[in-house]
């Protein structure tokens, strides 16, 4: 009579172990910043609509043709042209974390000044990056610098 | 009780029925009749494009290879890098089979020369001897998409591009002919086309 009792305790106690270990396994990923202002969860869903496609849901690019905006150099190098990259697109080779890009990205007119400005706090409030708001005067005061 | 039971029985059956029937691909597109009552189906019209390696390539020199032509241009930022996505998949399935290709054809051939297309690939790590990126005039590449493969492509000025076209893509058999259309932007219908390219694959003629 012993045994059948002690092997079920065994049984529940496995159990328990089990239990225990797989809550603290429970994914460990780090958290995204809760919360944003309005402008950054507006931004988030620009990003998602326009960007996400070929730059990534976590902004890491797509192979050698799109690149990174997550901790990229480039981007932290030229934020002020950023708008008009946005409306302008880019083209031509460029390096972005030590590797080269050269796809080319269309336009995107349809952006207004404020998408793009809460694009911005967006993408530069994520990912390791931390640049403050950007403001719809802001975007369309740069804006004035796109060529042509 | 019973009727429970007659309903297991019938989709036990219906299940082994499916199981076991052989399975064969359609022939799609406009058929015709010889006068000995023999049908021809539709084949592909004949074509002339320069490839990747700035060589030419001609429907001709694709018979007796199995393949899925797609219509995309490099620059695309809408459904072109869903697709690639999705067209990746197929060409790493059959990786070790050179019957079966995946045809590129850019919607825009100016800015998309035979350089940029093979660029555009290695840059995906694409083994360009199982996938063709092919380029010719506009015209001609329009005119082929909607009236040889019946995939929509239309120049449109206010679509970012130029271009409004269908994530589409059609099966061509290893003698030309029309097998089947897939949505490449789902992946649902890839696996499908997975699963026909294995079954053209082992039709005899």
């Amino acid at each position: 009579m012993i045994w059948p009792f002690f092997e079920m305790k065994v049984t529940s106690l496995l159990l328990l172990i089990i239990l225990l270990v797989s809550a603290c396994s429970f994914p460990v990923n780090e958290p995204e910043k809760p919360f944003k202002n309005l402008n950054y969860q507006e931004g988030r869903l620009v990003y998602e609509e326009k960007c996400q496609v070929c730059h990534g849901k976590k902004g890491e690019g797509t192979k050698a043709l799109y690149p990174p905006i997550a901790s990229s150099d480039y981007l932290a190098a030229h934020i002020n042209e950023i708008p008009c990259i946005l409306t302008e697109g880019l083209e031509g080779k460029i390096i972005v974390n030590g590797k080269d890009y050269d796809t080319r990205m269309l336009p995107h007119e349809d952006l207004s000044e404020l998408q793009i400005a809460d694009l911005m706090t967006f993408m530069l409030n994520s990912w390791q990056m931390n640049e403050g708001n950007f403001t719809k005067e802001e975007v369309r005061k740069l804006l004035e610098n796109c060529k042509e | 009780m019973k009727k429970s039971k007659l309903l297991i029985y019938t989709l036990l059956i219906g299940l082994v029925a499916s199981c076991s029937k052989p399975e064969a691909l359609p022939f799609l597109g406009p058929k015709t009749v010889n006068e000995l009552g023999d049908t021809n189906y539709f084949t592909i019209p004949s074509y002339e494009f320069v490839n990747h390696e700035g060589e030419i390539t001609t429907s001709e020199s694709l018979k007796g290879t199995i393949y899925v032509a797609e219509f995309f241009f490099t620059s695309c930022p809408s459904i072109c890098p869903v697709m690639a996505k999705q067209l990746i998949r197929v060409h790493e399935k059959f990786a070790h089979d050179s019957t079966i290709k995946i045809v590129s054809f850019t919607l825009d051939p100016e800015y998309d020369t035979p350089e940029r297309l093979k660029d555009h690939a290695l840059r995906q790590d694409i083994d360009l001897d199982r996938w063709v990126f092919l380029n010719g005039t506009k015209q001609k590449t329009y005119e082929l998409a909607q009236k040889g493969f019946f995939v929509t492509a239309i120049e449109d000025n206010t679509q970012p591009g130029g271009v409004v076209h269908s994530g589409r893509v059609a099966l061509i058999d290893k003698q030309g002919r029309l097998r089947g259309y897939y949505d490449a932007t789902k992946e649902e219908e890839v696996n499908v086309l997975i699963n026909d390219l294995a079954i053209l694959r082992n039709e005899s003629n």
